[in-house]
Protein backbone atom coordinates (compact mmCIF):
# COMPACT_ATOMS: atom_id res chain seq x y z
CA UNK A 1 0.00 0.00 0.00
CA UNK A 2 1.19 3.53 -0.72
CA UNK A 3 0.43 7.10 -1.00
CA UNK A 4 0.42 7.55 -5.15
CA UNK A 5 1.33 11.07 -6.33
CA UNK A 6 0.06 12.96 -9.23
CA UNK A 7 0.12 16.39 -10.40
CA UNK A 8 -2.32 19.33 -12.13
CA UNK A 9 -1.75 20.06 -15.37
CA UNK A 10 -1.53 23.64 -16.75
CA UNK A 11 -5.24 23.38 -17.78
CA UNK A 12 -5.54 22.81 -13.75
CA UNK A 13 -6.76 18.95 -14.38
CA UNK A 14 -5.68 16.79 -11.93
CA UNK A 15 -3.52 13.60 -13.61
CA UNK A 16 -1.58 10.88 -12.44
CA UNK A 17 1.23 8.91 -14.38
CA UNK A 18 -0.04 5.38 -14.57
CA UNK A 19 1.22 2.25 -17.05
CA UNK A 20 -1.67 0.12 -19.31
CA UNK A 21 -1.49 -3.29 -20.01
CA UNK A 22 -3.30 -5.96 -21.88
CA UNK A 23 -3.18 -9.98 -22.61
CA UNK A 24 0.57 -9.18 -24.31
CA UNK A 25 2.49 -9.91 -21.05
CA UNK A 26 5.97 -7.73 -22.38
CA UNK A 27 3.90 -4.54 -24.05
CA UNK A 28 2.56 -1.74 -21.49
CA UNK A 29 2.22 1.95 -22.29
CA UNK A 30 2.93 5.15 -19.73
CA UNK A 31 0.38 7.57 -19.70
CA UNK A 32 -0.30 10.69 -17.78
CA UNK A 33 -3.86 10.08 -17.22
CA UNK A 34 -6.56 12.63 -16.35
CA UNK A 35 -8.82 12.06 -13.26
CA UNK A 36 -12.24 12.55 -14.00
CA UNK A 37 -14.71 11.85 -10.94
CA UNK A 38 -17.33 12.72 -13.33
CA UNK A 39 -16.68 9.70 -15.45
CA UNK A 40 -18.19 6.56 -13.19
CA UNK A 41 -15.60 3.97 -15.21
CA UNK A 42 -12.14 2.53 -15.17
CA UNK A 43 -10.53 3.87 -17.86
CA UNK A 44 -10.91 5.73 -21.09
CA UNK A 45 -8.36 5.09 -23.62
CA UNK A 46 -8.14 6.11 -27.35
CA UNK A 47 -7.65 3.09 -29.98
CA UNK A 48 -4.46 4.20 -30.95
CA UNK A 49 -2.71 3.41 -27.93
CA UNK A 50 -4.99 0.51 -27.00
CA UNK A 51 -3.86 -1.51 -30.10
CA UNK A 52 -0.48 -2.52 -29.23
CA UNK A 53 -1.58 -3.86 -25.87
CA UNK A 54 -3.51 -6.61 -27.22
CA UNK A 55 -6.59 -5.60 -25.01
CA UNK A 56 -9.24 -8.31 -24.76
CA UNK A 57 -12.56 -7.69 -26.36
CA UNK A 58 -15.70 -7.58 -23.89
CA UNK A 59 -18.51 -5.78 -25.96
CA UNK A 60 -19.78 -2.18 -26.59
CA UNK A 61 -21.20 0.75 -24.51
CA UNK A 62 -22.27 4.45 -24.87
CA UNK A 63 -20.47 7.40 -23.58
CA UNK A 64 -22.33 10.78 -23.07
CA UNK A 65 -20.70 13.55 -24.13
CA UNK A 66 -21.05 17.35 -22.74
CA UNK A 67 -23.26 18.52 -25.61
CA UNK A 68 -25.99 15.85 -25.29
CA UNK A 69 -24.47 13.50 -27.89
CA UNK A 70 -23.25 9.94 -27.50
CA UNK A 71 -20.73 7.69 -29.09
CA UNK A 72 -20.66 3.59 -28.91
CA UNK A 73 -17.48 2.54 -28.42
CA UNK A 74 -15.92 -0.99 -28.04
CA UNK A 75 -14.93 -1.78 -24.30
CA UNK A 76 -12.53 -4.10 -23.25
CA UNK A 77 -10.14 -5.35 -20.10
CA UNK A 78 -6.85 -3.67 -18.82
CA UNK A 79 -4.94 -3.18 -16.32
CA UNK A 80 -3.63 -0.02 -14.79
CA UNK A 81 -0.07 0.05 -12.06
CA UNK A 82 0.58 2.81 -10.34
CA UNK A 83 3.97 3.78 -12.00
CA UNK A 84 6.68 2.71 -9.19
CA UNK A 85 8.35 5.90 -9.15
CA UNK A 86 5.44 7.72 -8.13
CA UNK A 87 4.77 5.94 -5.21
CA UNK A 88 5.15 6.76 -1.61
CA UNK A 89 5.07 4.21 1.51
CA UNK A 90 2.46 4.73 4.04
CA UNK A 91 4.89 4.85 7.22
CA UNK A 92 3.01 7.77 8.58
CA UNK A 93 0.14 9.67 7.36
CA UNK A 94 1.33 12.63 9.97
CA UNK A 95 4.74 12.73 8.75
CA UNK A 96 5.86 15.23 5.41
CA UNK A 97 6.27 13.31 2.20
CA UNK A 98 9.56 12.62 1.69
CA UNK A 99 11.07 12.42 -1.81
CA UNK A 100 14.71 12.18 -1.27
CA UNK A 101 14.24 8.18 0.66
CA UNK A 102 13.83 5.62 -2.16
CA UNK A 103 10.85 3.66 -1.15
CA UNK A 104 10.89 -0.10 -0.71
CA UNK A 105 7.79 -0.33 -3.40
CA UNK A 106 5.12 -2.95 -3.99
CA UNK A 107 3.71 -3.15 -7.33
CA UNK A 108 -0.46 -1.97 -7.20
CA UNK A 109 -2.48 -2.65 -10.09
CA UNK A 110 -6.09 -3.15 -10.45
CA UNK A 111 -7.70 -4.59 -13.57
CA UNK A 112 -11.39 -3.19 -15.33
CA UNK A 113 -13.52 -2.01 -18.12
CA UNK A 114 -11.43 -0.07 -21.21
CA UNK A 115 -13.62 2.31 -22.82
CA UNK A 116 -11.93 2.30 -26.35
CA UNK A 117 -12.42 6.18 -27.66
CA UNK A 118 -11.51 9.84 -26.28
CA UNK A 119 -8.62 11.89 -27.28
CA UNK A 120 -6.41 11.14 -24.01
CA UNK A 121 -6.21 8.81 -21.23
CA UNK A 122 -9.07 9.57 -18.37
CA UNK A 123 -9.53 7.41 -15.48
CA UNK A 124 -12.71 7.40 -13.50
CA UNK A 125 -14.32 6.50 -10.34
CA UNK A 126 -13.92 2.71 -10.51
CA UNK A 127 -9.66 2.95 -11.03
CA UNK A 128 -10.21 5.14 -7.67
CA UNK A 129 -12.17 2.87 -5.76
CA UNK A 130 -10.55 -0.49 -6.66
CA UNK A 131 -7.27 0.93 -5.42
CA UNK A 132 -8.97 1.73 -2.28
CA UNK A 133 -7.68 5.24 -2.51
CA UNK A 134 -9.02 8.93 -1.56
CA UNK A 135 -7.80 11.48 -3.79
CA UNK A 136 -6.99 14.43 -2.55
CA UNK A 137 -6.45 17.47 -5.19
CA UNK A 138 -4.58 20.60 -4.17
CA UNK A 139 -1.29 22.05 -5.84
CA UNK A 140 -0.42 18.30 -6.17
CA UNK A 141 -3.00 15.42 -6.50
CA UNK A 142 -2.43 12.47 -3.97
CA UNK A 143 -4.29 8.99 -3.94
CA UNK A 144 -4.14 8.16 0.05
CA UNK A 145 -5.45 4.21 1.25
CA UNK A 146 -8.44 4.14 2.46
CA UNK A 147 -6.71 2.55 5.88
CA UNK A 148 -4.72 5.40 6.24
CA UNK A 149 -8.36 7.77 7.03
CA UNK A 150 -9.64 7.66 9.98
CA UNK A 151 -13.17 8.02 8.72
CA UNK A 152 -15.93 5.41 8.28
CA UNK A 153 -17.13 4.94 4.55
CA UNK A 154 -19.99 5.93 3.64
CA UNK A 155 -22.34 3.71 0.97
CA UNK A 156 -22.21 4.93 -2.08
CA UNK A 157 -26.41 7.10 -2.30
CA UNK A 158 -27.86 6.65 -4.94
CA UNK A 159 -28.62 9.47 -7.42
CA UNK A 160 -31.77 10.68 -8.16
CA UNK B 1 -32.45 -8.70 -40.04
CA UNK B 2 -28.85 -9.77 -38.69
CA UNK B 3 -26.84 -7.54 -36.57
CA UNK B 4 -23.57 -6.39 -37.97
CA UNK B 5 -21.36 -7.08 -35.47
CA UNK B 6 -18.54 -5.65 -36.85
CA UNK B 7 -20.27 -1.97 -36.28
CA UNK B 8 -20.07 -0.97 -32.12
CA UNK B 9 -23.37 1.46 -33.45
CA UNK B 10 -25.01 -1.72 -34.66
CA UNK B 11 -24.53 -3.85 -31.49
CA UNK B 12 -25.14 -0.87 -29.25
CA UNK B 13 -28.95 -0.67 -31.24
CA UNK B 14 -29.12 -4.03 -30.35
CA UNK B 15 -28.69 -4.30 -26.90
CA UNK B 16 -30.71 -1.38 -26.63
CA UNK B 17 -33.51 -2.64 -27.76
CA UNK B 18 -33.41 -5.47 -26.23
CA UNK B 19 -32.96 -3.91 -22.88
CA UNK B 20 -36.06 -1.04 -23.51
CA UNK B 21 -38.47 -4.35 -24.41
CA UNK B 22 -37.48 -6.54 -21.28
CA UNK B 23 -35.93 -5.15 -18.97
CA UNK B 24 -36.18 -1.41 -18.89
CA UNK B 25 -39.52 -1.17 -17.06
CA UNK B 26 -38.24 -3.02 -13.80
CA UNK B 27 -34.75 -1.95 -13.46
CA UNK B 28 -35.78 1.50 -13.69
CA UNK B 29 -37.74 0.68 -10.70
CA UNK B 30 -35.45 -1.03 -8.26
CA UNK B 31 -31.68 -0.80 -9.81
CA UNK B 32 -31.44 2.81 -10.63
CA UNK B 33 -27.14 3.64 -11.29
CA UNK B 34 -26.37 -0.48 -11.53
CA UNK B 35 -24.76 -1.37 -14.46
CA UNK B 36 -26.07 -4.43 -17.22
CA UNK B 37 -24.75 -6.18 -19.43
CA UNK B 38 -27.08 -7.52 -22.16
CA UNK B 39 -26.16 -10.63 -23.56
CA UNK B 40 -27.43 -9.57 -27.57
CA UNK B 41 -27.00 -13.26 -28.51
CA UNK B 42 -29.33 -14.77 -25.96
CA UNK B 43 -30.97 -11.35 -24.63
CA UNK B 44 -29.91 -11.91 -21.27
CA UNK B 45 -29.15 -9.13 -18.72
CA UNK B 46 -26.38 -9.16 -15.63
CA UNK B 47 -26.63 -6.38 -13.15
CA UNK B 48 -23.45 -5.68 -11.49
CA UNK B 49 -22.65 -2.10 -9.42
CA UNK B 50 -19.65 -0.91 -11.57
CA UNK B 51 -19.14 -1.75 -15.19
CA UNK B 52 -16.43 -4.43 -14.24
CA UNK B 53 -18.36 -6.36 -12.05
CA UNK B 54 -21.83 -6.47 -14.84
CA UNK B 55 -19.19 -7.53 -17.45
CA UNK B 56 -17.27 -10.07 -15.54
CA UNK B 57 -20.46 -11.80 -14.42
CA UNK B 58 -21.90 -11.84 -17.56
CA UNK B 59 -18.70 -13.10 -18.80
CA UNK B 60 -18.93 -15.99 -16.36
CA UNK B 61 -22.12 -16.68 -17.12
CA UNK B 62 -21.49 -16.40 -21.14
CA UNK B 63 -18.14 -17.04 -21.91
CA UNK B 64 -19.22 -16.59 -25.47
CA UNK B 65 -21.50 -14.02 -25.10
CA UNK B 66 -21.21 -10.58 -26.83
CA UNK B 67 -22.76 -7.63 -24.51
CA UNK B 68 -23.51 -4.38 -24.54
CA UNK B 69 -22.84 -2.23 -21.34
CA UNK B 70 -26.22 -0.04 -20.05
CA UNK B 71 -26.63 2.02 -16.98
CA UNK B 72 -29.75 2.29 -15.36
CA UNK B 73 -31.75 5.33 -15.53
CA UNK B 74 -28.88 6.96 -17.92
CA UNK B 75 -28.43 8.17 -21.11
CA UNK B 76 -25.22 5.95 -22.05
CA UNK B 77 -23.24 3.61 -19.72
CA UNK B 78 -20.62 6.11 -19.05
CA UNK B 79 -20.42 9.68 -19.13
CA UNK B 80 -17.20 11.74 -19.39
CA UNK B 81 -15.71 15.70 -18.47
CA UNK B 82 -16.75 17.84 -15.88
CA UNK B 83 -19.36 19.81 -17.66
CA UNK B 84 -21.64 16.73 -17.41
CA UNK B 85 -22.10 17.35 -13.66
CA UNK B 86 -25.28 18.93 -12.63
CA UNK B 87 -27.07 20.12 -9.50
CA UNK B 88 -30.80 19.13 -9.75
CA UNK B 89 -33.01 22.45 -9.91
CA UNK B 90 -34.34 21.59 -5.91
CA UNK B 91 -30.79 22.33 -4.81
CA UNK B 92 -30.25 25.85 -5.78
CA UNK B 93 -33.72 27.77 -5.04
Amino acid sequence: MSTQIGYVDENGHPRVTIHIRGTHPQEFVEVDAMIDTGFAGFLMLPIAQALPLGLALYGTGDYSLADGSSISCFLAEGTIEIRPPSQVPNANIDAPLSFDTPPALQPESVTGVVVLGGDGALVGMEFIRGLKKWLLVGSVVLLLDEVSIPVPVAPPRTSK
Amino acid sequence: MSTNFNNPKAISEAGKKIYERLYQAEYEKSHLGKFVAINILDESATLGDTASEALNSARARYPKGLFHLIRVGHSGAFEVGLAHRHVHADRIR
